[in-house]
């Protein structure tokens, strides 16, 4: 739980009324709040309470307008912060057990570090929330976690909130089991057959189980052709609809990928890629196939940029940034909107953030500024000619 | 497109003729090998919906279809390659983890789109038999993929089409010897010989026949290993073996194995056949020669000292043994079409010599209900020649994969 | 003027067997179709003249009459001036005849009309540092110096580095970040669809130093010694523009004493000593000085010539015309064969060992070598004359392009783009600038540039700033990367303020299409939008040198304009139309 340091919170707390524990809800006006990426409130407000979003726009109750204190943005925009749906926040040497490939029940969380160094980055590049898979080294990783960032220090959202898997090259080692593609293969298929069958028992055994009944969702890292085909066989043959990482080769599977509902979270977009690449977001949307941006967190707002001037549309880039990544990691109830009971977290830019032209003005975690400005004071509206 | 019609019926095919007229085309004055018999001249070859429908040299052309004037030009079938290596690269195509992995698929690894299968296609090769690598003592099941489709899963042709076990040093090039009792890595295991090699093929038949005489009598336990139920199949005679073996000693090797356990095996590379043509035929054993243009082996395998010699080919044409000509792993390989033009040179009849190459490889393989000749009712995967395609300057103009042409030069 | 000069008799032999211009070839200045420059008048007045005087109508083009072309859409940037709601911009020919309001015009009957009812015109980008049309050899050569031209080095590859054209790029300057210290002279291209065309005499637009190490992080030692070096360039820059000086009065005394000799000695000896020998040589020494200097070699600097071959002037000025004439416009070859000709019925013989027999008093034949120690007596011929002596030809100091180049910059002919990263290395270079003299620095790469702005500001350097996308050098945190740390999209802002002019430039071919999202990442950490949209446009131009025929929307620029389906800086606003000296490169369909 989020204590509010500011200085004059003491002193309401205690003229309120307010019961002593609480401390004082949030009241944030602005010009546009982009509740969800097709829902977007114009001069409307939102309540923060405990630092999670209590009410929204007309729903906010008189008193508790009147108790809150009131942070004017103006003009600006407030959209939910972007989730970041897979990274090892470059800690991979905690989050690859070296030794075994197979380690679908060692657990992220144990290995997560409240101080990483990496974590102060996040919230200047409006990450507001991630998800913190195990590393790609390993064929099963391991229990990922939601995470965020937080004033002091980071902290764990949601833990177990989905399995690890990897197909990659960097699965395949020379060194140990397996170390060709097919070999990978059938050792996840070997396993989940296990799970299946029921006959042996164990804690990894009993993950896969969970993966299957679809109580955990899966993410498998996965580029070429082939990573990919063995990732959405795989789904298939065990029943469980799996989330694909990198998906380099997405174009060549467009068509099982729709047939499987699978989803897709992309690396970073850099203008200096393919053309094929740049325009493969557009391509996912039109097929409805969900997907969202991931890689360096601090070119997700570029990423998102680079999609939309290569065909993307604006609500599918909001999209891609905030409710896609929540909802793949199973937390739509708790990150990726600004609804009632949502974590508060939200951005605030002086424009549409996909529009690099618009600046970056302050996140919000929790109800808590991390970073930028509070309030603004006399601002006038953005430029017609920007 | 014409994808939908490949699952119909020959007679279905007919009868949707008049409703589907834009899809057929004719192949007219062309010289036609069409595989299994002899040459035809200025005959006809009538293509609809990815199958040949009708061909010989007194076909009408059906009204309304494409016409296409093949004067001066040879048609043959799509060549098979029955040895292929594709661009996957060595960690890939072998699991190392563990010397006898016969559940693995080498169709696991696959890429549609991969650049050796174009340079096949412009070649004229149409439907490859892809194995896994040479690096493991059984490595794995090999499919027979077409060259280039629409869709990667209708390319396959036959998914678990053979399983290959590989006799010599190579399999145990990397393994070493635990010194001094400690051991750094995986790769501290047997075998590290020749002869550890042989042993893990024994040890692997043996427990299959084991798992095979128990659960006839003994109730079900559970399933077996996966790599116990393949080996079970290749004792039942479900699933061709493949044994790569390219020296004189690893032949015998081979035969002895194969028939010590009693199944039927296909080798594979085979330069040093001629040495051992008597037992071949004794065993009825049928080879596939890697590359019988190479005069020297190279790449995998070049310890095993082989000697390849330009009249085997001929030796086992005399002797009666089948055979197949196949690119194989040795890295101075040519075209197929190269290879079976070298065999030609070297004794072997025209006919016989593209024989190799279509028909009797699409036998061993059990696709030849789909492919390896021009007939009715067989996929339309054919190439058009540039002229006769055992003369050194024949190019494959056009190659047609399902009826589509997948290839052009000029 | 020293090209031919160094002209072997062997070499000219050699040349005219083998039918070829020889080593020294001198391009005469004839309309010949070159592949990759463009002429846009044949024969008549300089585009110098002409860029320098606006006011003169230049509707024309070769004659051909245009008919007008108009753009109205809902906002134009003029750039020069507010931006305009429902403006009009109206083209003439080449050049942009007006900008202004809808409605306010009337415009006759050939009328081409493009309507962009949601529309933003602006001028056409101007990227003031690519590597488009460079090749990988030429990126990679660390042996380019001060006299490798990059113009001569251009190539059209057409593939998706060179399609500037598409992302509304009408202009660029053309540069290479090889390791070499000295990296050439940069060119300024227009790009077009299918090819591009370089600037009228802006092919040697600015000389490229490099006075950083780049992104590998290298000792600070070893950095000083790299900027010791740059510092050095200058060394020895007034000796040599001296000893040049004081050849060229050498070689006017020269001459006017070799006139005032024969002179006297045609006096002496009458009309038939006049000989017609005399003319090919002073017409070929003539035709030395006349035209201009032949491109140098791109990978090396001309070295000293051979064999000096002295002319031996005083004929008639008649004759020497017609075959200067002759040169200019005609094959070169057969020039040549006239001077033969002329040669080959001389009587005098040549004298190998470069001693003149006595011939009676005339002027030694063609082939006279001078001693290089230069005696000042003439030798021979003319013991029983008295009277002026033979002079001795002067000594031709030892070209350096480099240093060529550098003269240049120092006259402020060309200007010096500067690499340097981080502040010390900033420092050096405006260190530098102050020292030397230099008139127009440009600094690039300047990552380091907010915190001594206004430095920059007070000598008026120039920036042009590249990699402004968010965290482009380098993700944050990165201990590594020694650029990690510099935010280079707060710079805009921060020059701005300091009264810096700066360029926001692309950096690389690839990177032509997110010149734009650039743009308005600086906006965006908050640079002034008009400051930024000057910076893809005036300034570049005016950095550049061509600020009088392009950069803005301004009766008589050249009509070089970009329509896009939204603001410039907005992701998803699209390149509607672009015009490139009036005529339309590419249109959106």
């Amino acid at each position: 739980m989020q204590r509010i340091t500011h200085p004059l919170v003491g002193a309401a707390m205690l003229a309120a009324i307010a019961a002593p524990a609480c401390a004082q809800d949030l009241l944030i006006k602005a010009g546009r709040i982009m509740v969800a990426p097709d829902s977007i409130l114009e001069d409307s407000a939102l309540l923060v309470r405990d630092g999670k979003i209590a009410y929204v726009g007309n729903d906010i109750p008189t008193e508790a307008r009147a108790r809150a204190r009131e942070i004017d943005l103006g003009d600006h925009t407030v959209s939910p912060g972007f989730v970041l749906a897979a990274t090892t926040l470059k800690s991979d040497a905690d989050l690859a057990e070296g030794a075994f490939a197979f380690t679908p029940d060692l657990r992220v969380a144990e290995a997560f570090d409240a101080w990483n160094e990496h974590l102060e980055h996040l919230a200047p590049s409006c990450v507001t929330s991630f998800g913190m898979a195990p590393s790609p080294r390993n064929v099963a990783g391991g229990v990922g976690v939601l995470a965020k960032p937080g004033k002091t220090r980071g902290r764990i959202a949601a833990e177990d909130a989905f399995v690890g898997f990897s197909l990659v090259s960097a699965a395949r080692s020379q060194e140990r089991d397996p170390t060709s593609l097919m070999g990978a293969r059938s050792l996840l298929s070997d396993a989940f057959e296990a799970a299946r069958v029921g006959v042996e028992v164990g804690p990894d055994l009993a993950v896969l189980r969970q993966v299957m009944s679809g109580a955990r969702s899966a993410m498998i890292y996965g580029d070429t052709y082939a990573e990919l085909n063995a990732a959405l066989a795989l789904g298939k043959q065990f029943n469980f609809t799996p989330v694909i990482i990198g998906a380099r080769d997405a174009h060549k599977v467009m068509g099982k990928l729709t047939e499987r509902g699978a989803s897709v979270v992309l690396g970073t977009l850099s203008p200096t890629k393919r053309v094929a690449e740049l325009e493969l977001p557009k391509k996912l949307a039109d097929a409805g196939i969900p997907f969202c941006f991931a890689g360096r967190p601090d070119q997700l707002r570029v990423s998102a940029a680079l999609a939309v001037r290569h065909g993307l549309s604006r609500e599918a880039a909001h999209a891609a940034l905030t409710r896609t990544p929540a909802t793949l990691l199973g937390q739509q109830s708790a990150v990726g909107a600004l609804r009632q009971g949502c974590s508060a977290d939200f951005l605030v830019f002086d424009g549409d953030l996909l529009d690099l032209n618009a600046r970056h003005i302050a996140t919000w975690v929790d109800g808590v500024l991390l970073c930028g400005a509070e309030q603004t004071q006399n601002q006038h509206s953005a430029g017609a000619n920007r | 497109m014409i994808r939908h019609l490949l699952t119909c019926s020959f007679s279905v095919a007919l009868a949707s003729l008049a409703a589907a007229q834009q899809d057929v085309t004719a192949y007219t004055n062309a010289r036609v090998l069409a595989g299994g018999r002899p040459s035809m001249t200025n005959a006809t070859i009538v293509v609809a919906g990815g199958k040949i429908v009708a061909i010989g040299t007194d076909v009408a052309v059906p009204e309304g279809a494409g016409v296409v004037d093949c004067t001066d030009k040879t048609i043959t079938p799509g060549l098979i390659d029955a040895s292929f290596v594709p661009g996957i690269s060595d960690n890939d195509a072998n699991e190392q983890s563990d010397e006898v992995t016969p559940h693995l698929r080498i169709l696991d690894s696959l890429d549609p789109e991969d650049p050796t299968f174009r340079r096949a296609r412009r070649d004229g090769v149409t439907t490859a038999h892809v194995m896994p690598g040479t690096q493991n003592v059984i490595g794995g099941l090999g499919c027979v993929i077409k060259t280039h489709g629409d869709d990667p899963d209708a390319m396959v042709v036959k998914q678990d089409a053979s399983v290959r076990i590989v006799m010599g040093s190579e399999p145990s090039m990397r393994n070493r010897a635990p010194r001094g009792g400690r051991v750094e890595s995986m790769y501290y295991r047997r075998p590290t010989t020749r002869m550890g090699v042989i042993w893990a093929v024994r040890r692997a038949f043996y427990d299959a026949q084991e798992a095979m005489q128990k659960t006839q009598g003994a109730p079900d336990q559970g399933a077996p290993a996966p790599g116990i139920e393949v080996l079970t199949r290749v004792l039942q005679g479900k699933l061709t073996a493949v044994t790569t073996a390219r020296s004189e000693q690893d032949l015998r090797t081979a035969l002895r194995i194969a028939g010590e356990f009693g199944y039927q095996t296909v080798i594979d590379e085979a330069q040093d056949a001629y040495m051992v043509a008597d037992e071949l035929a004794a065993q009825s054993a049928v080879v596939m020669l890697g590359a019988p243009s190479a005069t020297s082996v190279s790449g995998g395998g070049s310890r095993d000292g082989a000697a390849p010699r330009s009249g085997t080919v001929r030796a086992l044409a005399d002797k009666g043994i089948k055979f197949v000509i196949t690119t194989g792993t040795n890295t101075r390989r040519l075209p197929l079409i190269r290879e079976a033009m070298f065999a030609a040179r070297n004794g072997l009849g025209p006919q016989q010599a593209l024989d190799a190459i279509t028909i009797e490889p699409a036998k061993l393989l059990g696709v030849d209900d789909r492919i390896g000749s021009l007939a009715a009712g067989k996929d339309a995967d054919f190439v058009i020649w540039s002229q006769d395609p055992l003369d050194p300057a024949a190019v494959a103009e056009s190659v047609y994969i399902d009826g589509k042409s997948v290839s052009q030069i000029r | 003027m020293q090209s031919l000069r160094s002209l072997l008799v062997p070499a000219v032999l050699v040349t005219w067997t083998l039918h070829a211009p020889g080593p020294v070839a001198q391009e005469p200045r004839t309309p010949e179709p070159r592949a990759r420059a463009e002429r846009s008048r044949p024969g008549n007045e300089s585009p110098r003249a002409q860029s320098q005087d606006p006011r003169r109508g230049r509707g024309r083009s070769g004659g051909r009459r245009r008919g007008l072309t108009v753009i109205e859409a809902a906002v134009v940037h003029p750039v020069s001036g507010p931006p305009i709601e429902n403006g009009v911009v109206v083209i003439r020919g080449e050049r942009i005849l007006a900008v202004g309001l809808q409605g306010e015009l009337e415009l006759p009957a050939n009328t081409q009309i493009y309507k962009y009812p949601n529309g933003h015109v602006y001028p056409g980008l101007i990227d003031a540092s690519t590597d488009a049309f460079t090749d990988d050899d030429l990126r990679k050569d660390n042996k380019l110096n001060g006299g490798s031209e990059l113009s001569e080095a251009l190539v059209w590859t057409g593939d998706r580095d060179d399609q500037l054209i598409r992302h509304g790029v009408t202009t660029a300057y053309v540069s290479v970040r090889s390791s070499a210290q000295v990296r050439g002279q940069g060119a300024i291209v227009r790009p077009h669809v299918d090819r591009f065309e370089l600037w009228e005499d802006k092919e040697q637009a600015a000389l490229q130093l490099r006075m950083a190490t780049g992104t590998e992080s290298q000792h600070p030692l070893q950095r000083q010694a790299q900027l010791a070096a740059a510092e050095k360039l200058f060394n020895g820059l007034e000796d040599y523009r001296d000893a040049k000086e004081k050849f060229d009065k050498d070689l006017e005394k020269y001459n006017k004493d070799f006139e005032k000799y024969l002179e006297h000695h045609r006096k002496k000896n009458g009309k038939d000593e006049k000989k017609s020998e005399d003319e090919p040589e002073k017409s070929e020494g003539k035709q030395a000085e006349e035209p201009a200097e032949a491109p140098e070699g791109r990978r090396r600097g001309r070295g000293p010539g051979g064999r000096r071959r002295p002319p031996e002037g005083g004929g008639e000025g008649g004759e020497t015309e017609d075959l200067l004439k002759g040169v200019l416009e005609t094959d070169y070859t057969r020039a040549l064969a006239l001077i033969f000709e002329q040669q080959a019925s001389s009587p005098a013989p040549q004298d190998p060992r470069g001693r003149r027999r006595p011939t009676g008093g005339r002027p030694a034949a063609a082939a006279e070598q001078k001693p290089a120690d230069g005696k000042p007596e003439g030798e021979g011929g003319k013991k029983e004359e008295d009277g002026p002596k033979r002079p001795k030809y002067p000594k031709r100091p030892k070209v350096d392009p480099q240093k060529d180049a550098l003269a240049k910059v120092i006259d402020g002919v060309m200007p010096l783009r500067v690499e340097a990263q981080r502040v010390e290395e900033l420092r050096a270079a405006l260190r530098l600038q102050r020292d030397n003299d230099v008139p127009l620095m440009v600094l690039e790469h300047a990552y380091a540039a907010g915190s001594i702005a206004d430095e920059i500001a007070a000598q008026s350097t120039t920036v042009v700033l590249t990699n402004v996308m968010p965290h482009a050098l380098g993700a944050p945190g990165e201990k590594r990367n020694p650029f990690a740390k510099f935010d280079v999209a707060a710079l805009p802002r921060q020059l701005d303020e300091a009264g810096v002019p700066f360029a926001i430039a692309s950096g690389s071919a690839r990177l032509a299409s997110v010149l734009t999202m650039m743009a308005a990442n600086a906006v965006g950490a908050g640079a002034s939008p008009e400051a930024v949209l000057r910076a893809l446009t005036l300034t570049p131009a005016e950095i550049l040198g061509v600020a009088d025929d392009t950069g803005s929307l301004t009766r008589d620029k050249f009509a070089d304009v970009l329509v896009t389906d939204g603001p410039l800086f907005a992701s998803d606003s699209r390149v509607l139309l672009v015009l490139s000296k009036g005529r339309t490169e590419f249109e959106r369909d």
